[in-house]
């Protein structure tokens, strides 16, 4: 790389860093939610319970997606109907559990099937005082009402900004007009939304992410969540390379520059090994808010930039720059 | 063989309790391995890294460290010793200790320092792992680290 790339490089590091700079405090949160035992050198895990996702549906969905497959459904706790939701999360609180991510495979339309969990979902609000974030899927309007009346504390949703993924990935007959809609009903009945957009999810290809950044940009965020494409094994990407470090390089400085007063997060799911060192200091070269299981060094890297680290056991969904 | 909760476990090694790892004592030599349930419970191997051969490893320090789909941290000996031989197959291939933890998965070989002392700590024969195994089945689904049955 010739000294002129690497001043322009450095020159956009700076850039997204100083809008950082301009609209946020000097602390970096870093997370560690239950879902996965987490303890390296700077950041030990204290309460893995602390944070606890359900699947509503066990390990069923009817979509199959090409990268998931249901395989990240199998981590879960898998809901048991005889016990149904207020119980088991009862059950959890009991065992120190303050929060819980209520999730689960989608029906054949995109949605999570949740509509006749709400009145279960209020109790534990009500009755339990837990935090409760709902990975909600594609969702109409009546769905977006009773997420509020419940009194959830957030809602996530992947947005997806290509037909063609929609149609070849996730296997859903729709647009990502759909998808914007969701976020728009979310907006109306003013939900706390923290959508996240997966890198890479055209099969490793960068294809509908720029468009998926524009549409949240038009809606009053919480914050922006990225994963990054995963090749699990069991699926039908488990081959596929995950996507370039120079694509999601570039995608954190456009991110950052796009939403500037919105805390953009690097959420659980990303490549493991060399790739989530490398990413991990870019997230906070370009001035990303957050990082869910950081890799062993990011934190001292972050103190040297001049960051204040804090850390939290919970979902980087949940948590504020 | 003992099975629990569909994870197998032999009965003529060692167990740590807080480890789950596995301790198979030849002469002055361990080989050390992780258990089933906890490398289920620990998802895919992704990157192992071990401490160099020769170095000196205590009862409970880090004799290298892992991450894997849910699990990110070191590696704690569950006898003291010098690593004198690490499995390269395993460095090149972390998925060999969900696939076969107690043959090709195994970690590191040790020659033994300490172990009439700290033997006691360990779990051994049949009838003790079998006690402890049903009680950290319990933990590990209570704790979500394996899927409740």
């Amino acid at each position: 790389m010739d000294s002129g790339v690497v001043t322009a490089v450095e020159s956009r590091r700076a850039e997204a860093f100083a809008v950082r700079q301009e609209n946020f405090c000097d602390t970096i949160s870093f997370f560690a939610p239950g879902l996965k035992r987490f303890s390296t050198e700077e950041f030990q895990q204290k309460t893995p319970q602390a944070f606890r996702p359900v699947s509503l549906t066990g390990s069923a969905c009817a979509l199959q997606c090409e990268h998931c497959q249901s395989k990240i459904l199998e981590p879960m706790i898998p809901l048991n109907p005889k016990e149904g939701l207020f119980q088991l999360a009862k059950r959890l609180h009991q065992n120190g559990t303050t929060g819980i991510l209520i999730s689960g495979g989608s029906d054949k339309a995109g949605a999570v099937p949740l509509k006749k969990y709400f009145p279960d979902i209020a109790r534990i609000k009500n009755e339990l005082g837990m935090r409760v974030m709902v990975h909600t899927g594609l969702v109409d309007r009546e769905t977006a009402r009773q997420l509020k009346e419940a009194g959830v504390d957030g809602v996530m949703i992947d947005i997806i900004g290509a037909d063609e993924t929609i149609r070849e990935v996730y296997h859903l007959n729709t647009t990502t007009a759909a998808y914007e809609a969701s976020l728009a009903y979310f907006s109306e009945f003013g939900l706390s939304i923290r959508p996240h957009i997966i890198l890479g999810l055209h099969f490793g290809q960068f294809l509908g992410e720029y468009h998926a950044l524009e549409m949240i940009q038009r809606y009053p965020v919480h914050s922006l969540i990225l994963v990054i494409l995963t090749p699990l094994v069991g699926t039908h990407m488990q081959n596929v390379p995950p996507p370039s470090l120079e694509d999601i390089e570039e995608f954190f400085y456009r991110a950052r520059l796009q939403m500037p007063k919105t805390p953009i997060m690097i959420g659980c799911a990303r490549p493991l090994g060399d790739h989530k060192v490398a990413v991990d200091h870019l997230a906070v070269d370009y001035g990303l808010n957050g990082i869910a299981y950081p890799a062993d060094g990011v934190v001292a890297y972050a103190r040297e930039k001049g960051l204040k680290p804090k850390f939290f056991e919970d979902s980087c969904s949940c948590g504020s720059a | 063989m003992i099975e629990i909760k569909n994870h197998k476990f032999p009965t003529d090694v060692y167990y740590d309790p807080a480890t789950h790892f596995w301790v198979k004592v030849e002469g002055k030599i361990a080989r050390i391995g992780i258990d089933d349930i906890e490398q289920g419970s620990r998802g895919g191997f992704v990157v192992v890294q071990f401490n160099d051969v020769g170095s000196e490893v205590r009862r409970g320090e880090s004799l290298g460290s892992v991450e894997a789909e849910k699990h990110v941290g070191a590696l704690k000996a569950p006898v003291s010793g010098r690593i004198v031989r690490v499995n390269d197959a395993l460095l090149q291939n972390p998925r060999l200790a969900n696939e076969d933890p107690y043959g090709q998965g195994w970690f590191v070989e040790m020659e033994l320092t300490n172990f009439d002392a700290e033997k006691a700590d360990l779990i051994s024969g049949e009838a003790n792992i079998r006690a402890w195994l049903l009680a950290e089945a319990k933990k590990y689904e209570e704790r979500g680290w394996i899927a409740e049955s």
